[in-house]
């Protein structure tokens, strides 16, 4: 049945398994950053480019035969494994496929306009065929370039001879090797294009291992040397370098914290099972944590996957608490500890949980993610830990006392020795960060990953072709042809005049490969009617001599002007030859063309020296003076080396976003953990002495801030501050006890910080630069957090908010656990206790209860009753201390189990009004009512002809005596004093009437006795309540060795009528209200003549209730003081 | 034997190439190529200087004279009045190699440097001419020559002809004829004086 009750909890998993199945990581690093930034968005468009997709494959080799031979067997591989690669280039293709060359020609000379196209057809008209020929013949006969008579026997005519902007923008055919090869020649690289698709990063992951099968084959089976070095780069190798760090990261980074936060409590308490349990609830909040990623994001990208063992640090925090908790103090139950517990582990998380999430303020997605996960996380973590971890009920060890005597001695020695570090600190502190703080980097290397092979391939191949220098890229933008040339025809004169003007060192801008839809239009016809003519040209070549594979190149570019005569859209040349070379620098999408151009940095002051990145960002750089020429609208200037520029200006824009609401966070949670402003201030200077502490190593070690580590500002507020809350009400809880916080809290927070400590430093290891600098940052921070917490604070706050006014209390009650007091009510051990009833008992509120009972089932009362107690408990400070006092004298003293009690006493308490709201409002009450035991007693009493005085405690439901004995025909006399309100007093006069009960009043009336006394002698049964007499009829008695005031009128109406005295109680039980009426208490009347007689009368009488409030002490009822 | 003889006849015509301090000769070179039904023949002259200095002139009236001089290539074309000049530092790669390892061949060199540069591939001696066939070590000069053939005469050791051929089966023959060994040669023949009209290019400079 219990777990029946759970059900609801289930339905959670609907949830967590749909999001576990959406759950999907990416790699790409780009998506980590923002969308709207230029830089980025360029980038992303470069990635449209084959530069930005092929693999590059690097062969190096001790001389160029063998590096030529790996690089071409490599390549002949490749290319039979149509199912892996759709184009694999090792060497110029116009060299590979000089058949392919004439398409390329052809286009290029159909782009001209028509005055230049116009001299080239000119030259191959009938008329000057003979003498293009002829010339061509002397040449080849007399130059001495071999490379101009190669040229010249496959180009008789010159069409390679382009316009000079032409031909320096497109590849020199015949040459091309420094493209893929080092000017010795020990050095080659291969292009390769996938013929699958890539977009994943598990598919990259695969068709790399199967090309590095084949290149791996390939070379063992040749005999080309040993000697040959194969490495990998470009897309494919980034993705899937990063993917399978990503995995090592998450697994190590989480096995390592787990192995920590295990290895640091089996330090701490050798203990098993509550550290498998701590560690399964972990798992279960991890793994609920990444479902509800997984449902929230759908994609958790390569930063944000660091989230788990931060996660795991920080949520292993409250398990530690709750079971530290529960060690010092082991009898509370598990609802105990929560209550106890709860406040502190909600606003923990809560500023915790808030520090996470700012980050997404922070301008960077990737970060966001994180800080979402870790947020969503913590409070996961809070919840689960709260609810579940306490289940785990252990025998505790023991915990010797403290040692009060040895306070003050040691106190003194380490104030000294504390105060003088801190001196010493803040001076050391002060000369680390007068030189200057830690440098910002400006660069984007922190979004890359560390110790990659593939980046390690780039840098080397850029060493080796002579490409050091990066360039950035230009990227322009059009919906057709014509809109892209419009652009590049406003933009090559910009770029000209910013060579001039050294504004950039050089640029590419190959505008000649751009179709020109203009020029083809007015040049297709001559070209069509060229291609018409070619067989005067085969004729002409035969006569000067020319065999029919001189013609080759000419036959490929009539083809295409044939073509092109008979279309009238844009044309592009189609073969594997032109196609590399123009994905170099277009792409082409159903709606957009994008053209690439290059441009190379000013060599002095380059943004990539180190002086350009100490400058502040206001300094004028070359982008910002280009791009304020350049056309804004479909044109990016974009690079890897102005990323980091550009993130940082967002980051540090962002900046303040994110630390503003932290810190008001924190503000706001230090005020209501303390409501004290001298603790708030040590917290703060706490933290901004580890703050100090952090910047002085980051100087010394040489580290600096980059785009993520600057994040780790507002976490390190939002997690380090913790420790001092934790300390400073520790502090006030133990009375300023240090030895004694060390000794409880402070193992406790020791193991927090290592955990949360060990979460963030595993990701040191992480392949990624910027989240291991993360991680670095933020495992130091909180260590210094927790270092100045734990060694420093303590004595900062007992020479400032002073311990020694603590420190007595705790001496004076002599445990621990009273002291406990101190924290919750400072205060209400020097205020006067309670002597008036509750506000609440009023005409109102029991019109209000007594209509509640007659329109709401008896089930439905009972619960809104339990409910509106423990609310009243809660929010009732004095009361319930009041309750608590009332009933530790027969509790032995223990106050735990008194605070327990009291909150079950006002639950019951609520349960007896809301049957005496039944009860007054005319209901049945019959079905309320258990056993009757004693009864004998009673007819016995009766037989005597006296009259019988019932006395009762305020214990179970007295008032219920009344209808007990009606039903049995007997009817009753009660005596009350006074109600709050002379209409409340009224009204249950009324009620009891009802029931044919009579109500006798007294107050200050002394003739109210008389009344009394005549009733008794005539044999009538009075009921009278013993215990919180009016002050007038009180006799000091003795009552669980404690003196109290109990009702002399017992004893003075036995002297006056001598009527039987019978005590009687109605405790609630499970079967409903018992009666049980004790044997009468004898008397010698004559002896009650005597005060001293009477006194101990009433204190036989008293006496005889002490077993009944012994054994239902959470229904003795008294919500005034009621100790002498 | 006759291998060590082939070789000692090799050796002793290198051996002879230290004393050879200038040489000219008429040439008569004869182009056969692929791409031509016929092959193309041109007449010229050729000079060298110890140690690595030389002038060819091709044509008549020369079509192209290529001068190498101490630091630098001067190619000039009079009829198009253009001049290439090729710095000869660094370890540029690039078709005006080729054509200075064409223009090279079959000059006096050390026994080091041909063996450095070139690996032997036959030789045969036939009519008291010994014609040794050399293929280039370096990969890049084998995809323009595949191999050079040099013949020279076994009594006075005097360079008879250098045959080039080219990757696609082309052939560049030099017959050498009217040999002059050591002569004084003028220092203008290696120092052209070029016309204020010509344009003087450096294709190997960046733009």
């Amino acid at each position: 049945m219990k777990a029946l009750r759970h059900w609801p909890w289930l339905l959670l998993l609907i949830p967590l398994a749909f999001g576990a199945a959406r759950l999907r990581f990416d790699v790409e690093v780009l998506n980590l950053l923002p969308g709207d930034v230029p830089a980025v968005e360029g980038l992303k468009l470069y990635q449209r480019f084959a530069n930005a997709s092929e693999l590059i494959i690097t062969v190096q080799a001790s001389n160029a035969e063998n590096a030529e031979a790996a690089a071409r067997i490599i390549a002949d591989t490749l290319v039979k494994q149509t199912t892996l690669t759709s184009s694999v280039v090792w060497q110029p293709p116009w060299l590979e496929h000089p058949d392919q060359v004439g398409e390329f020609i052809a286009y290029l000379w159909l782009n001209q306009p028509p005055e230049i196209f116009g001299r080239l057809t000119n030259r191959l008209s009938p008329a000057n065929l003979t003498n293009v020929l002829a010339g061509a013949r002397e040449q080849l006969a007399t130059s001495l370039s071999p490379g101009e008579v190669a040229r010249l026997s496959y180009d008789p005519f010159g069409l390679l001879a382009l316009p000079e902007a032409a031909a320096l923008e497109s590849p020199a055919f015949g040459q091309g090797q420094d493209q893929f090869a080092s000017a010795d020649g020990k050095y080659r690289i291969i292009f390769v294009e996938a013929s699958e698709d890539l977009s994943s990063y598990r598919a990259c992951i695969s068709w790399l291992g199967k090309i590095k099968f084949w290149v791996q084959n390939c070379l063992s089976s040749q005999t080309t040397g040993n000697d040959v070095v194969v490495r990998f780069t470009g897309r494919p190798a980034f993705v899937a370098e990063i993917a399978g760090g990503m995995e090592r990261d998450i697994t190590m980074s989480v096995c390592s914290t787990v192995a920590i936060i295990g290895a640091l409590f089996w330090w701490a308490h050798r203990r098993w099972r509550p550290l498998l349990w701590l560690l399964a609830l972990l798992a279960l909040v991890l793994g609920s944590t990444l479902a509800l990623g997984g449902l929230l994001f759908g994609t958790l990208n390569v930063v944000s996957v660091g989230f788990a063992a931060i996660l795991l640090g920080l949520g292993v925090d409250y398990g530690l608490v709750l079971y530290q908790e529960s060690l010092c103090a082991p009898h509370l139950s598990a609802r105990e500890l929560r209550q106890i517990l709860a406040p502190g582990i909600v606003w923990s998380a809560v500023t915790t949980a808030g520090a996470f999430l700012v980050l997404n303020f922070g301008g960077l997605p990737g970060l966001a993610q994180l800080g979402s996960l870790v947020a969503i996380g913590v409070t996961l973590a809070a919840v689960v830990m709260l609810k579940l971890f306490p289940l785990l009920r252990l025998p505790p060890p023991s915990l010797p006392p403290p040692d009060a005597a040895e306070y003050g001695r040691r106190f003194a020695d380490r104030a000294a020795v504390v105060w003088t570090a801190t001196l010493v600190g803040l001076l050391v502190l002060v000369a680390v960060l007068a030189g200057g703080f830690p440098r910002i980097e400006r660069s984007a290397d922190s979004l890359r990953p560390r110790r990659s092979s593939a980046y390690a391939a780039v840098e080397e191949l850029k060493g080796r072709l002579g490409r050091s220098q990066e360039p950035y890229w230009l990227l322009i933008v059009g919906r057709d042809e014509k809109e892209v040339a419009r652009r590049l025809e406003v933009i090559q004169p910009i770029l000209e005049r910013a060579a001039t003007n050294r504004e950039i060192a050089r640029f590419t801008l190959a505008a000649a490969l751009w179709p020109r839809a203009e020029f083809q239009s007015a040049n297709r016809a001559i070209a069509g009617r060229m291609a018409s003519e070619r067989e005067l040209v085969r004729a002409a070549a035969r006569t000067q001599g020319f065999a029919g594979n001189a013609l080759e190149l000419t036959e490929g570019l009539l083809d295409f002007w044939l073509r092109a005569a008979g279309t009238t859209k844009v044309l592009w040349p189609t073969n594997e030859m032109s196609r590399w070379i123009l994905d170099k620098m277009t792409a082409r999408t159903p709606t957009n063309l994008y053209f690439l151009g290059l441009i190379y940095p000013p060599t002095n002051g380059r943004p990539d020296s180190l002086e350009y990145a100490r400058a502040p960002l206001s300094e004028p750089s070359w982008q910002a003076g280009l791009s304020t020429q350049l056309p804004r609208d479909n044109v990016w200037l974009a690079g890897w080396t102005m990323l980091g520029s550009a993130l940082l200006e967002v980051v540090e824009r962002d900046f303040w976003r994110v630390m503003l609401p932290m810190i008001a966070l924190l503000l706001g949670s230090l005020w209501l953990a303390f409501r004290r402003l001298t603790e708030v201030l040590l917290s703060l200077f706490t933290l901004a002495f580890a703050l100090a502490c952090l910047l002085a190593l980051m100087k010394l070690a040489g580290w600096s801030w980059n785009l993520l580590n600057l994040m780790a500002l507002p976490l390190l507020l939002g997690a380090g501050v913790d420790y001092s809350i934790h300390t400073q009400l520790a502090l006030r809880r133990l009375g300023g006890d240090l030895a004694a916080t060390r000794r409880g809290v402070g193992r406790a927070l020791f193991l927090c910080a290592a955990t949360t400590v060990a979460g963030f430093g595993s990701n040191i290891g992480s392949s990624n630069g910027g989240l291991a600098s993360l991680g670095q940052v933020c495992a130091s921070g909180i260590a210094f957090a927790y270092l100045t917490s734990a060694f420093f604070l303590p004595v900062w706050w007992k020479t400032l908010v002073g311990g020694r006014r603590f420190a007595a209390e705790v001496a004076q009650s002599g445990s621990l656990v009273a002291s406990r007091a101190m924290e919750h009510e400072p205060r209400t051990r020097h205020r006067a206790p309670l002597q008036q009833p509750s506000f609440l008992y009023r005409v109102e509120f029991w019109r209000l209860g007594l209509a509640a009972t007659r329109i709401f089932p008896p089930r439905t009362c009972l619960h809104l009753g339990n409910l509106l107690a423990s609310l009243y408990w809660t929010l009732a400070r004095e009361r319930r201390e009041v309750v608590i006092e009332n009933v530790l004298t027969v509790l032995a003293g223990d106050r735990l189990a008194a605070e327990k009690l009291s909150r079950e006493l006002f639950r019951n308490f609520a349960a007896k009004v809301v049957d005496l709201w039944r009860y007054e409002s005319g209901q049945s009450i019959d079905s309320l009512f258990g056993e009757l035991s004693g009864w004998e007693h009673f007819l016995e009493a009766r037989e005597t002809g006296r009259g019988v005085l019932l006395l009762t405690p305020h214990l179970g439901n007295w008032e219920f005596g009344a209808p007990l004995l009606a039903q049995r025909g007997v009817a009753l006399l009660v005596i009350t004093l006074a109600e709050p309100q002379g209409q409340l007093t009224e009204m249950r006069r009324a009620a009891r009437a009802r029931w044919g009960i009579e109500t006798l009043v007294i107050g200050r009336d002394p003739f109210a006795f008389v009344e009394i006394i005549r009733r008794l002698e005539a044999g009538a049964v009075v009921a009278l309540l013993m215990d919180r007499p009016p002050e007038a009829g009180a006799a000091l008695v003795e009552l669980f060795g404690r003196k109290f005031r109990a009702s002399i009128a017992a004893a003075e109406l036995a002297r006056a009528s001598g009527c039987a005295l019978l005590p009687v109680y109605l405790p609630r039980t499970e079967r409903g209200y018992a009666a049980r009426i004790l044997p009468e208490i004898r008397y010698d009347r004559p002896a009650l003549r005597s005060r001293e007689s009477r006194h101990k009368l009433t204190q036989e009488i008293m006496r005889a209730f002490e077993p009944a409030i012994r054994q239902h002490p959470d229904q003795w009822y008294h919500f005034v003081s009621i100790w002498h | 034997m006759r291998a060590a003889n082939a070789d000692s006849v090799l050796a002793a015509w290198l051996n002879a190439q230290t004393n050879v301090q200038t040489w000219s000769a008429s040439v008569i070179q004869t182009r056969a190529l692929k791409s031509l039904t016929r092959p193309l023949t041109a007449t010229g002259h050729v000079w060298f200087a110890a140690p690595n200095r030389f002038r060819w002139e091709l044509g008549d009236p020369p079509q192209t004279i290529a001068v190498r001089q101490a630091d630098q290539m001067l190619v000039i074309y009079p009829k198009l009045k253009r001049a290439e000049r090729y710095p000869l530092t660094g370890e540029q790669t690039g078709p005006w190699r080729d054509t200075l390892a064409l223009l090279e061949a079959g000059f006096p060199c050390s026994p080091g440097e041909l063996e450095s540069r070139f690996r032997l591939v036959g030789q045969t001696t036939s009519n008291h001419v010994h014609e040794v066939t050399l293929q280039p070590r370096s990969a890049s000069a084998r995809r323009l020559m595949l191999q050079i053939k040099i013949a020279f005469a076994t009594d006075d050791f005097a360079l008879r002809a250098t045959e080039v051929q080219f990757a696609d089966g082309s052939t560049m023959r030099n017959d050498f004829t009217g040999a002059v060994l050591n002569s004084k040669l003028d220092e203008a023949t290696f120092s052209p004086r070029l016309e204020d009209d010509f344009k003087i290019v450096e294709p190997l400079k960046r733009k």
